[in-house]
């Protein structure tokens, strides 16, 4: 795809604008002066070496990580410190963990109601419905009414975006969706984040599959120390990558 | 031994019958005495834990204040200068409240209240025992913060303290015995009357002793029962920090298989 | 609602004093016995030696079941038979009130050290005794140099914990009419009718205590889960 068209959908209509935003952890800085802007139905993939503050990005997107300078706007809200806007804005947001963080006490059915009855206050009947519906698009419908603790790491993973996509969000954040996973279950994991892909959600993602990148990202977007440094369609990308780092972050972690 | 249990007292009961009446009260007291205790222990155990000052700061203070005074010394606080304390009004109305019950309440309030100070320490260890990613997957979905504590964290952190809460439930029932310092006559109470009107110490604390080595010993096999079926399936009990789980481990210990082999 | 007058206490000061030195030596003097006594009960359990581990478990979970005053009534009736017997005469002998509260808080705070160290003693990293024996160290040595140091470490928190739980707990010698700061507070409200004055001030005379010495806990265990971090 043209860069043009999608930094032109990027303007369009973009859901989520970040803008000059600063985070630091006591005297390190996570994040130093990041502007994204990512555009209805794009597909953004973040990578970079560990502490390059691409998790930490993600997580001020839905203010688990509360930003210390700069705007970011989701969906039109714009996230102060005000309660009710933080928590609008999460609604409008899913989120998938590295570790799941499934609730162990719900069982799998559970744990996908919770939220749409508590929150956007559907019943009971409506949520159970909605849940094992999604269950069954991230093929898992038979655990339903399992506890966490007994499906393998992949199923769980699965649940968690089930889980997420119950409160029908508008954009989906991954934070290493599959660094938890034992090989042979990541690829259960990223078939779920294809399909969805391909349905036209919303996505950015934190990860190192290179595979999933190539296949769905619009863009690839670089971290390293708190910066973004380079920003491009994949196949650019992986080609010829501008930068002496985010060359060696790529040789790294294709061998 | 324990034949002169059966024997006749001066007011035309049997022995056991005190012995029993004084089952009653410290029942009564443990019972009624633990969902105060607990209700109020979950309650003050959050409020540790939040952010909002107005909550944590009388939380702490709670705390503080009820476990570092005797119980003792809270029972006569209760008993004695509470009256004299409140209005006037209220105060006579308190005296005015007939034997039994002018002893029941006091001691009532005061180990509900000295054991809440106690449970809302665990909870608040049981609560800071939990993966920091539960409270953060419950705030991505929207969830507000009473919403969390209600669905998340507190449904996990008391299957947590269930183990711990089995030692609270023993003390409680052994506090009960403090009440015979204002009047209650409960179990302890009933056997030193019983010994004293008999000569037979030995049997009546022998028959105390036995009374409490069950009340033990149900108590234990009920929380064990409670642990039991509260446990999430398929998942290994969750650790508390090493200090915590020692602790833990101390106070469930002992009560039984011990208590078992004691009884033999 | 009569009006408050402290000034009753600054005049009944020296025996509230003396009523204060009275519990802090009788916890004092329960630590020790305690502790000495808890630790071999412990042993006894660890080693498993036979007849009495049974016995001491017995022991341990019998007084950890009963209310403290009960036990209290028990020395305070069998302590003087059991001195008899040993004595060889048969005949009880009064020791008085003071004397049986000292065993009584010794003999039952062992129990609950004993519990204490005999689960430090369990949480023990195998590999200590591992090394111990590639070095050849006898199983004295081992106990008295590397397991009981650590055991107490790591159990010295849950010990305090327990030693303030053991302060609070000698008001109940209030039952035996003895002196401790409760007993000499409730006797001069008893004198002067100034009950509210007294037991408020003794309440918040334990709470100074007790807050003080729970501060100094936190301290310790902050302290130590330092330690273990690094």
């Amino acid at each position: 795809m043209p860069q043009e068209t999608v930094s032109g959908t990027a303007q369009a209509a973009p859901i989520v604008v970040v803008e000059n935003v600063t985070k630091r952890f006591g005297a390190f800085t996570a994040l130093n002066d990041v502007n994204l802007r990512v555009g209805k139905g794009e597909k953004i993939v973040l990578c970079g070496p560990s502490g390059s503050g691409k998790s930490t990005l993600i997580r001020c997107i839905n203010h688990i990580e509360k930003h210390d300078g700069g705007r970011i706007v989701v969906d039109g809200v714009e996230l102060s410190h005000r309660l009710a806007d933080i928590n609008s804005v999460r609604c409008e947001v899913g989120m998938v963990f590295q570790s799941f963080n499934l609730f162990p006490h719900l069982t799998v059915a559970e744990n996908c109601m919770l939220a749409p009855m508590k929150v956007r206050g559907i019943s009971q009947a409506e949520a159970r419905a909605r849940a094992l519906g999604l269950l069954r698009k991230v093929r898992i419908q038979d655990q339903a009414d399992k506890y966490p603790a007994q499906l393998s790491g992949g199923q769980q993973q699965r649940v968690a975006i089930a889980r997420a996509l119950c409160m029908q969000p508008k954009i989906m954040l991954f934070d290493e969706p599959t660094s938890a996973l034992d090989p042979e279950m990541v690829k259960e994991v990223l078939d779920t984040m294809v399909e969805l892909a391909k349905d036209g959600m919303t996505m950015v993602c934190v990860t190192h599959e290179m595979g999933f990148a190539r296949e769905v990202a619009d863009r690839v977007i670089f971290m390293d120390r708190g910066c973004i440094l380079e920003e491009a369609d994949p196949e650019t990308f992986f080609r010829a990558p501008r930068s002496e780092r985010a060359k060696g972050f790529l040789n790294q972690i294709i061998h | 031994m324990f034949g002169v249990l059966f024997e006749q007292t001066a007011d035309g009961q049997r022995y056991i019958d005190w012995l029993l009446s004084g089952l009653g009260w410290t029942l009564a007291l443990a019972f009624f005495g633990w969902w105060i205790a607990f209700g109020i222990g979950v309650v003050v155990g959050v409020g540790r834990t939040v952010q909002n000052r107005f909550l944590a700061i009388p939380a702490r203070l709670y705390v503080e204040i009820f476990r570092n005074i005797p119980v003792l010394v809270q029972m006569f606080l209760w008993y004695f200068v509470f009256p004299e304390v409140v209005p006037s009004a209220l105060g006579d109305a308190i005296k005015q409240i007939p034997p039994p019950w002018a002893s029941f309440f006091p001691a009532l309030l005061c180990l509900g209240l000295y054991t809440a100070s106690r449970i809302a320490e665990q909870v608040r260890a049981g609560i800071e025992a939990l993966p920091r990613g539960q409270i953060e997957a419950a705030n991505a979905l929207g969830l507000s913060g009473y919403l969390t504590y209600r669905y998340v964290i507190v449904p996990q952190a008391l299957r947590l303290i269930v183990p711990s809460l089995t030692s609270e439930v023993m003390g409680i029932y052994k506090n009960t015995s403090v009440a015979l310092t204002i009047g209650l006559m409960e179990l302890t109470a009933q056997a030193r009357q019983i010994s004293e009107a008999t000569f037979q110490t030995f049997t009546a604390f022998g028959a105390a002793t036995i009374i409490y080595l069950c009340l033990a010993l149900i108590a234990y096999q009920g929380m064990m029962l409670i642990d039991k079926a509260v446990r999430i399936p398929g998942s290994a009990p969750v650790k508390l920090s090493a200090d915590a789980d020692l602790a833990a481990e101390v106070q469930q210990a002992g009560a039984l298989p011990n208590a078992l082999e004691a009884a033999k | 609602m009569n009006t408050l007058d402290f000034s009753i206490v600054a005049q009944s000061w020296p025996y509230l004093w003396s009523g204060l030195v009275f519990s802090l030596s009788l916890t004092a003097a329960a630590f020790a016995i305690g502790m000495v006594l808890g630790t071999c009960l412990a042993l006894v359990q660890h080693f498993e030696v036979p007849v009495l581990a049974q016995v001491v478990r017995g022991y341990v979970a019998v007084i950890r079941s009963i209310p403290l005053i009960l036990v209290l009534f028990w020395f305070f009736f069998l302590v003087p038979i059991v001195l008899g017997y040993l004595s060889g005469n048969g005949r009880p002998v009064p020791i008085g009130a003071t004397f049986t509260a000292f065993i009584t808080f010794g003999l039952f705070e062992a129990a609950y050290y004993s519990e204490i160290i005999r689960v430090g003693l369990r949480a023990v990293n195998k590999g200590q005794f591992e090394a111990c024996q590639a070095l050849a160290l006898s199983t004295y040595d081992t106990y008295r140099h590397i397991v009981l140091p650590q055991v107490l470490r790591v159990a010295s928190p849950i010990i305090l914990s327990q030693t303030i739980i053991l302060f609070q707990d000698t008001s109940l010698v209030y039952v035996l009419s003895l002196t401790d700061l409760l007993g000499a507070a409730s006797k001069l409200a008893q004198l002067n009718g100034r009950l509210v004055e007294m037991y408020l001030v003794v309440a918040l005379a334990y709470l100074a205590i007790s807050s003080a010495a729970s501060q100094c806990v936190a301290i310790l265990r902050k302290r130590y889960a330092l330690a273990t971090s690094r």
